[in-house]
């Protein structure tokens, strides 16, 4: 369904965007088609930043353990 | 005493009041129709001052009414009606009052036209935002509404500062209006400002608060904090091009959490910073359609991010969490919910037809200049990375079959109907935007339905899912995983407060080892001073010492003689 959805979208914006817009954008993102490269750039994004945070930035233990021990470290723990 | 009445925010706040003591089945009617009652007086009212008064020769002014904070005082109020109807589902007088007195204090802060009244309404939201997470029942609300409420204490001290310095200048510098960055009262107003927009290093408030808040609490921290910032920093500093770079800095951090977050809860905080950057990024841009854009989108994510955050809630007070990698199957236990979801995705992502595009197209248009490629390359980017991350995301797990169907009952109905109706104001709105344009302060001719406009959102959006898709099918997308990330905060609750633990340490015992020396001397001191007075009653004793204590007093006695 999901995939369908965002077919349906993809195809019909690509279409009246290439029939009905004049290639007449400020600059290259914003003629007919750029936005079908910036979805797709953010689609990418998306996927390097899940892999980049995951590699940097996540904790390693479970996430109520790793709760657990980041709220023990709180300096409010110590007041 | 009638000027009082008339604030909008009152109302909340004395009904806040009268919530402690209301039974629980009129408390969400109690809600719901102050939010109605202060709206009609929003509405009633003509723009302008409407009573001033003076205290220690400073102008106080508690309702000034203008196109610019009309527009965000009605999605406050309407978006406390959801709100109200949501956290009915469950019994807590005290958040209710919380609640209400923060949607009061943000809504006096909007009306009142005294840089003072400000500071005191605008501090009472941000008290009453702790109180909020603080009644939350969810693991360690405590202490993530402790490091809010620390939070706010810094931003109230840079404003009572700022304030202070800015009436060094005189009486009318206290009026609300235009402040210059460059001056010293005006820099800390400025940075006051900042943490509550949550701008970068200081944007861990927001999802460490939304997350650890209850189902409703969640749903009213999104809709309340940050765009009173927004409001304040278009009411104080347009045009100013230190937000350009704060607002673009804020998008990025935005998307960057947004995609990797395994927390929904803290994924749509991370989203509502993106929005709140792009407000930000309008507001210092400062022309005329990028305010009008500003407030719009700010009015647009008020409600879409109610309605996602409620309908997270729904789930989260059935399930207790709502990390996407416990999602699988979901959709069997809780359709209603599922769909819902899936509806608050859709315009939290901008789709056509919900309110966020409306204004998000306006954006773009206000973006659309050659110096300007940058902001408008993440301004259009940003519907896409939230609709992959809030919509796609989330609903590839829900819908993905369990060989055994999760045992849970469906949300109640009132969380339902709280979370359907905001979902359904995003909607209404973003079906027909002409009376958002026409409350916006600039004169707004705008289609937003113009096919050059309509069919680039979707071929964006159409995409990006595709791909999106392609990858998760395809294994190059990561899996959903029980994690959590480290942020800016990582810093300071972990080696921040181990050097601070460690330093307070050292000072103890840099202070006892002082206590011990200086108790010693002083004993030391007390004795010889004890043995040597003890001596003056054996003046005849024959020893050495006696001798040079009697010449010594006789030295004194005989200098004092001859210098009388």
């Amino acid at each position: 369904m999901a995939a369908l959805f965002c077919a349906v979208a993809a195809a019909a914006g690509l279409a009246f965007d290439f029939v009905l817009r004049a290639r007449d954008g400020f600059w290259i993102g914003a003629q007919p088609g750029g936005m079908a490269a910036l979805g797709a750039s953010a689609a990418i994004f998306a996927v390097l930043a899940a892999r980049g945070a995951r590699w940097l930035l996540a904790r390693k233990s479970q996430p109520a353990a790793a709760e657990q021990q980041g709220e023990a470290q709180d300096a409010g723990a110590h007041s | 005493m009638l000027a009082l009445t008339l604030n909008p925010g009152f109302v909340l706040i004395l009904a806040a009041l009268v919530m402690l003591a209301t039974p629980r089945g009129f408390r969400a009617p109690t809600m719901a129709g102050a939010a109605i009652v202060a709206l009609w007086l929003l509405l009633d009212h003509e723009f302008g001052a409407a009573s001033a008064m003076a205290q220690m020769g400073l102008p106080v002014v508690l309702l000034n009414l203008d196109a610019l904070n009309r527009i965000f005082g009605i999605a406050l109020l309407i978006a406390l009606i959801p709100i109200a109807i949501h956290s009915s589902a469950r019994p807590n007088r005290y958040e209710d009052s919380a609640i209400l007195l923060m949607f009061g204090g943000a809504v006096s802060a909007l009306f009142v036209g005294d840089l003072i009244s400000f500071v005191a309404a605008a501090s009472l939201a941000g008290l009453a935002a702790s109180w909020v997470t603080f009644c939350s029942t969810i693991e360690d609300a405590g202490r993530a509404a402790s490091r809010l409420l620390i939070w706010h204490g810094i931003e109230g001290m840079l404003f009572l500062v700022g304030v202070a310095l800015h009436l060094s200048a005189g009486a009318e510098a206290s009026v609300f209006a235009r402040m210059n960055v460059a001056s010293l009262g005006g820099v800390f107003i400025f940075a006051a400002l900042l943490i509550r927009v949550g701008a970068p290093l200081a944007h861990v408030w927001l999802k460490d608060s939304v997350s650890h808040a209850s189902p409703a609490g969640g749903a009213a921290l999104s809709a309340t904090t940050t765009m009173l910032g927004v409001y304040a920093l278009a009411r104080l500093f347009p045009a100013e091009p230190a937000l350009i770079f704060i607002g673009a800095t804020m998008i990025v951090i935005g998307l960057f959490y947004l995609a990797a977050e395994d927390d929904l809860r803290r994924a749509a905080a991370y989203g509502l910073t993106a929005q709140t950057g792009i407000c930000v990024a309008l507001i210092g841009y400062g022309s005329p359609l990028a305010m009008a854009a500003a407030e719009g989108t700010a009015f647009s994510a008020i409600f879409a991010f109610v309605a996602y955050q409620a309908t997270l809630g729904s789930i989260v007070d059935r399930t207790g969490t709502a990390r996407i990698s416990t999602f699988t199957g979901l959709s069997r236990a809780m359709p209603i919910t599922s769909f819902l979801l899936l509806g608050a995705g859709l315009a939290v992502s901008a789709v056509p037809g919900f309110a966020l595009y409306a204004t998000h197209a306006v954006a773009l248009d206000a973006f659309a200049q050659w110096d300007t490629i940058g902001l408008w390359a993440l301004a259009a980017i940003t519907p896409a990375v939230l609709f992959i991350s809030l919509a796609v995301r989330p609903m590839l797990s829900i819908y993905r079959p369990l060989p055994r169907p999760l045992r849970m009952n469906e949300a109640p109905f009132s969380m339902l109907l709280g979370a359907g109706l905001a979902t359904f104001f995003c909607a209404s709105v973003g079906m027909a935007p002409r009376w958002l344009y026409d409350l916006m302060p600039a004169q707004l001719s705008f289609q937003a339905f113009a096919l050059d406009r309509v069919a680039p959102q979707l071929e964006l959006l159409g995409v990006a899912g595709l791909v999106a898709i392609a990858f998760r099918v395809f294994a190059v997308a990561p899996r959903d995983l029980p994690i959590q990330l480290y942020d800016i905060d990582a810093l300071y609750r972990g080696p921040l407060a181990g050097a601070g633990r460690w330093g307070g340490v050292l000072l103890l015992r840099v202070y006892g080892a002082w206590q011990d020396l200086s108790r010693r001397i002083a004993r030391a001191v007390a004795n010889g001073a004890q043995a040597w007075v003890s001596r003056c009653d054996r003046p005849y004793a024959a020893s050495i010492s006696s001798f040079v204590q009697l010449a010594s007093i006789g030295a004194a006695l005989g200098l004092m003689l001859l210098l009388h």
